[in-house]
């Protein structure tokens, strides 16, 4: 098939919008995308430090790719790449490489987070705890991103959420009730405006998953290519699958639940989230006296 | 044949040029799911593979 722009071959359908796109356009497309997204939601305005999770997948390296395709030539801003290592064995190991392979060649500082260092290994966790494992990871991992994030003296923390994690966390917190939870998942900031919490930024937010793996393919990233060894316990397998089969007899499906979500954002205020405050054993913010991630390591150690 | 999906090698039975959307039915991925590339380059849903094809297959929501 050949490009709806030009002659070239087209190596994506984009059906949402019945275009076919050869990797010229598509990735001009993409860039373009995440572009807007950073200036419409002041993503990057006046910070001069901006961090970049990244974990080894397509997501995360093709958004360290953009961002550093789009913003690496200024010089008043630097990027820096962090990554937290959950200590899930080979899956990790694999992954870690792949991160430090991207940033040597952007010539990105990068930064490694172990889990040994601050909790517990997910390995260790996994072998006195069999329950589910994603609610340990996700606590822990965003604890020490926090953590990590301010001890680097960052403006912003950007992390690679494309607009499928997005519709799915929506139609999750809508099927748990925790529609406030919603907030946590802002384009730009997160739960809270507390300068304990270092903004998060989501500049893939509008653009499909399969669009992210393509880009990431089509640009020659070496990403890790695997999936989790305890991804199978979650609740978020079901709902992606769900979506994808809405898309699939209704294109367009994922862009109509991101913009419901948009506009139901605007109703939830930040005052309705609980004051912040400081956990009593880490001294890291939180909604209550202690922690989750304080509340999950006693449990979890406990015997 | 053999396909490789995800990293891992696949065999498959066709014998015959098939369009990429019939194979991904064949894995019982939908077109939303995957992508297909054929000889090192992307390709859409409506172009076809033939069996002496080098083909990969990424599914989407399998990694990172």
């Amino acid at each position: 098939m050949k490009c709806s722009e030009c002659n070239a071959d087209a190596i994506i359908y984009l059906a949402y919008s019945q275009k076919f796109l050869c990797g010229k356009h598509f990735s001009r497309l993409t860039e373009k995308r995440a572009g807007a997204a950073m200036r419409e939601h002041a993503m990057v305005r006046g910070k001069k430090r901006i961090g970049v999770a990244i974990s080894g997948g397509k997501d995360s390296l093709a958004l360290l790719y953009i961002m550093h395709k789009l913003l690496g030539k200024d010089r008043r801003l630097k990027l820096i790449a962090l990554t937290v290592d959950e200590g899930i064995g080979e899956y990790r190991s694999e992954s870690i490489k792949r991160c430090n392979e991207l940033c040597s060649q952007l010539g990105v500082e990068h930064h490694i987070y172990s889990f040994k260092d601050y909790a517990v290994p997910m390995r260790t966790l996994m072998r006195r705890r069999r329950t589910d494992p994603c609610s340990y990871c996700g606590v822990f991992r965003r604890w020490i991103l926090n953590k990590a994030a301010r001890e680097l003296k960052l403006d912003a923390l950007a992390v690679a959420h494309n607009l499928d994690d997005t519709v799915q966390t929506f139609l999750m917190n809508l099927m748990r009730n925790e529609p406030l939870r919603m907030l946590r998942f802002r384009p730009c900031g997160g739960i809270s405006d507390s300068e304990e919490f270092v903004p998060r930024i989501r500049p893939l937010f509008a653009i499909p998953e399969r669009e992210v793996l393509a880009y990431a393919l089509h640009n020659g990233i070496k990403f890790h290519v695997g999936k989790c060894p305890y991804a199978h316990y979650a609740i978020r397998n079901h709902v992606r699958k769900f979506v994808a089969d809405m898309e699939e007899r209704y294109p367009g499906t994922k862009f109509a639940l991101l913009n419901s979500y948009l506009y139901m954002l605007r109703s939830l205020r930040l005052d309705e989230v609980p004051d912040i405050t400081k956990c009593r054993e880490c001294g890291e913010p939180s909604t209550s006296g202690v922690c989750k991630r304080c509340i999950l390591l006693s449990d979890a150690l406990r015997k | 044949m053999v396909l490789i999906i995800d990293g891992r090698r696949q065999r498959i039975k066709f014998t015959r040029p098939l369009l990429a959307s019939s194979l991904l039915k064949l894995l019982g991925l939908g077109r939303e799911r995957a992508l297909v590339r054929r000889n090192g380059k992307l390709i859409t849903e409506f172009d076809k593979v033939s069996p002496k094809d080098n083909i990969e297959v990424f599914t989407v929501g399998s990694q990172g």
